[in-house]
């Protein structure tokens, strides 16, 4: 069964992965600019 | 799960007991670091990074995580799934908002609990506040803890293949019982601290690792989707098939979950412990990490499970029936005992909390008695154990009340504290009888807003009397509540002010869920709003009198 013949709804792309990912990317982020400025 | 086979049962029988005697040996050495009150109900502000971050989001979890969240993507899909966003944006207001304040509000001001936090903010000469705060915490905590031990009795019971509702329950309920009092009144915070952070981790790999392993083995994401899509095409969309006011009732409901994070006194108190603010730092990456693969963890287990075990008569076992169906024995001892784990650390929280309560906010604070390090820490430990005693004998005695009460138990102490928490961190003109308010409207909505939900959707599951009633009860507790604050000369007028806004607002609540039907709306949204408008209100039209803290 190839993964092209049932897709995710756009919601349900964003609701599975693309909340997660952005989410992370913001945290790790933050965490990155906290420890450049030697607060981590 | 029933028909075991002895040498699975003798595997997972042996994993269980090492990963009790794991807690043990853990409480057994936080016990030789703790000496005084401050350690046992705070772990003398000593907390890491790691054991303050893991520890805050693992009592959070409970049982719901490995059962009730695996459960709703087995039941609805994907859609199912809306739970993680609603509590990760409460994780987010929680580590980024709340922790570092708290941590610096509860230094600067010596406070032990989150009561205190909110008694020492705001003054409280006659203790209204502190005992009102205690009552809450105290019922809803003991519900709580009564229906995790509950949930570990079946746990227990269930993975070492015995009937549910037989003595393996007994059994489990008195064992995990009396293994988590143990390590709390042995180690007090720093033990529960501790043992989260060792279950916290197991919960996370087991819940990141098992839907992963099972994925490979049913061929991969697009085997998941394209199985999902059989059972359902709306198991893959975001809506799952609903629309209009179900929808958004459902959505928001769920993303309204997340309120109630900076009011759990068991997961803000980890804030007040952290060591330093470069540790709150620190603690901010890894317990937002830990949210995101436990919650999408549990989703995709729930999701794997519909497709690979369809015919699960309780979407809440699913995790069980993997581990044991998938993977090899000890690998399913351990699953079994994550599942285990999410229960048990919140337990330990749940009991320091409600132990704390009652020995330090009641009867050191309240009832004056002098504080001494080496009494307030015996006098903790003997209340674990009268607590943790208590749980069992509810669990053991009174599970179907239990099961009805802990659905108040997460918006109740959401709606009454957690509002009261942000506020206590801003920079506003709330005082001590807008708080007041803000406690008794979050507590009253709550009631009567599932109450008023359960009556809509199922009329007959109560006896329609009692609801005519409702509103009367309501006047009834307040005309007592206010009698007894002016006999005791207890009372305020700001408080009686107090009072009589939480009967106005908890009566609003009632008409807005009975007349206007709004059934689809999660409790704790309304509640949470509700209380707010309380503590803006009163303490607008309440001024605190020149000369009193």
């Amino acid at each position: 069964m190839a993964m092209d013949q049932h897709h995710l709804s756009l919601g349900g792309h964003l609701l599975l992965w693309v909340f997660p990912l952005v989410l992370t990317i913001l945290v790790v982020a933050d965490s990155v600019k906290d420890w450049r400025r030697g607060r981590l | 799960m029933s028909g075991l086979e002895a040498s699975t049962v003798t595997t997972v029988g042996t994993v269980m007991v090492l990963y009790l005697g794991v807690l043990l040996f853990i409480g057994w050495r936080a016990s030789r670091q703790t000496h005084g009150g401050e350690d046992f109900h705070l772990a003398g502000r000593s907390l890491g990074p790691w054991a303050a971050g893991i520890s805050s989001t693992a009592s959070s979890e409970s049982g719901w995580v490995t059962l009730g969240a695996v459960g709703m993507t087995y039941t609805y899909g994907l859609s199912g799934l809306w739970f993680a966003p609603g509590c990760l944006l409460g994780y987010l207001v929680n580590i980024y908002f709340v922790a570092p304040r708290l941590r610096e509000l509860s230094a600067r001001n010596g406070s032990i609990t989150l009561t205190d936090v909110i008694c020492r903010r705001w003054g409280d000469p006659r203790n209204v506040l502190r005992l009102t705060a205690t009552t809450i915490i105290l019922l809803c905590m003991m519900i709580y803890v009564a229906s995790q031990m509950t949930a570990a009795g079946k746990a227990f019971s269930s993975s070492l293949g015995l009937d549910a509702d037989g003595p393996g329950y007994f059994y489990g309920v008195l064992i995990g019982a009396a293994v988590i009092t143990l390590v709390t009144v042995l180690g007090g915070f720093r033990a529960v601290a501790w043992t989260d952070l060792f279950q916290g981790l197991l919960v996370a790999v087991a819940l990141i690792a098992l839907p992963l392993w099972v994925i490979a083995r049913i061929g991969g994401f697009g085997a998941l989707f394209s199985g999902l899509a059989a059972i359902d095409p709306n198991f893959l969309t975001a809506t799952g098939g609903r629309a209009g006011p179900a929808m958004w009732g459902f959505v928001v409901g769920n993303l309204g979950i997340g309120l109630g994070y900076p009011g759990m006194p068991h997961v803000v108190t980890r804030y007040m412990a952290t060591r330093s603010d470069r540790d709150v730092q620190r603690l901010q990456i890894i317990a937002m990490m830990w949210g995101v693969v436990v919650f999408y963890g549990a989703g995709l287990v729930g999701l794997v499970g519909r497709v690979s075990l369809p015919e699960l008569a309780d979407g809440e076992r699913t995790l069980m029936a993997l581990a044991l169906q998938f993977t090899h024995p000890v690998i399913a001892g351990l699953l079994l005992a994550a599942v285990i784990s999410a229960v048990l650390s919140t337990v330990s929280s749940q009991l320091l909390v409600a132990a704390s309560a009652v020995s330090y906010d009641v009867v050191e604070q309240a009832f004056g008695k002098a504080r001494d390090d080496k009494r307030s820490l015996v006098l903790g430990r003997v209340t674990v154990v009268v607590v943790g005693v208590l749980g069992v004998l509810i669990a053991l005695r009174g599970e179907s009340m239990v099961f009805w009460f802990v659905l108040f138990a997460w918006s109740g102490l959401g709606a009454s504290f957690a509002p009261l928490t942000l506020l206590a961190l801003c920079d506003t003109w709330v005082n001590r009888y807008g708080a007041l308010a803000c406690m008794l409207t979050g507590a009253g909505v709550t009631v009567v807003w599932k109450l008023g939900i359960k009556v809509a959707t199922d009329p007959t599951s109560v006896n329609p009397l009692f609801f005519d009633r409702l509103w009367w009860m309501v006047i009834v507790v307040t005309a007592v509540i206010l009698l007894l604050g002016r006999v005791t000369e207890a009372f305020e007028v700001g408080h009686i002010a107090a009072v009589l806004a939480a009967t106005v607002l908890t009566l609003t609540g009632w008409f807005l869920v009975q007349r206007w039907g709004f059934h689809n709306l999660y409790e704790l949204v309304p509640a949470f709003a509700l209380a707010t408008a309380a503590a803006f209100g009163v303490s607008a039209l309440f001024r605190v009198e020149e000369g009193t803290p």
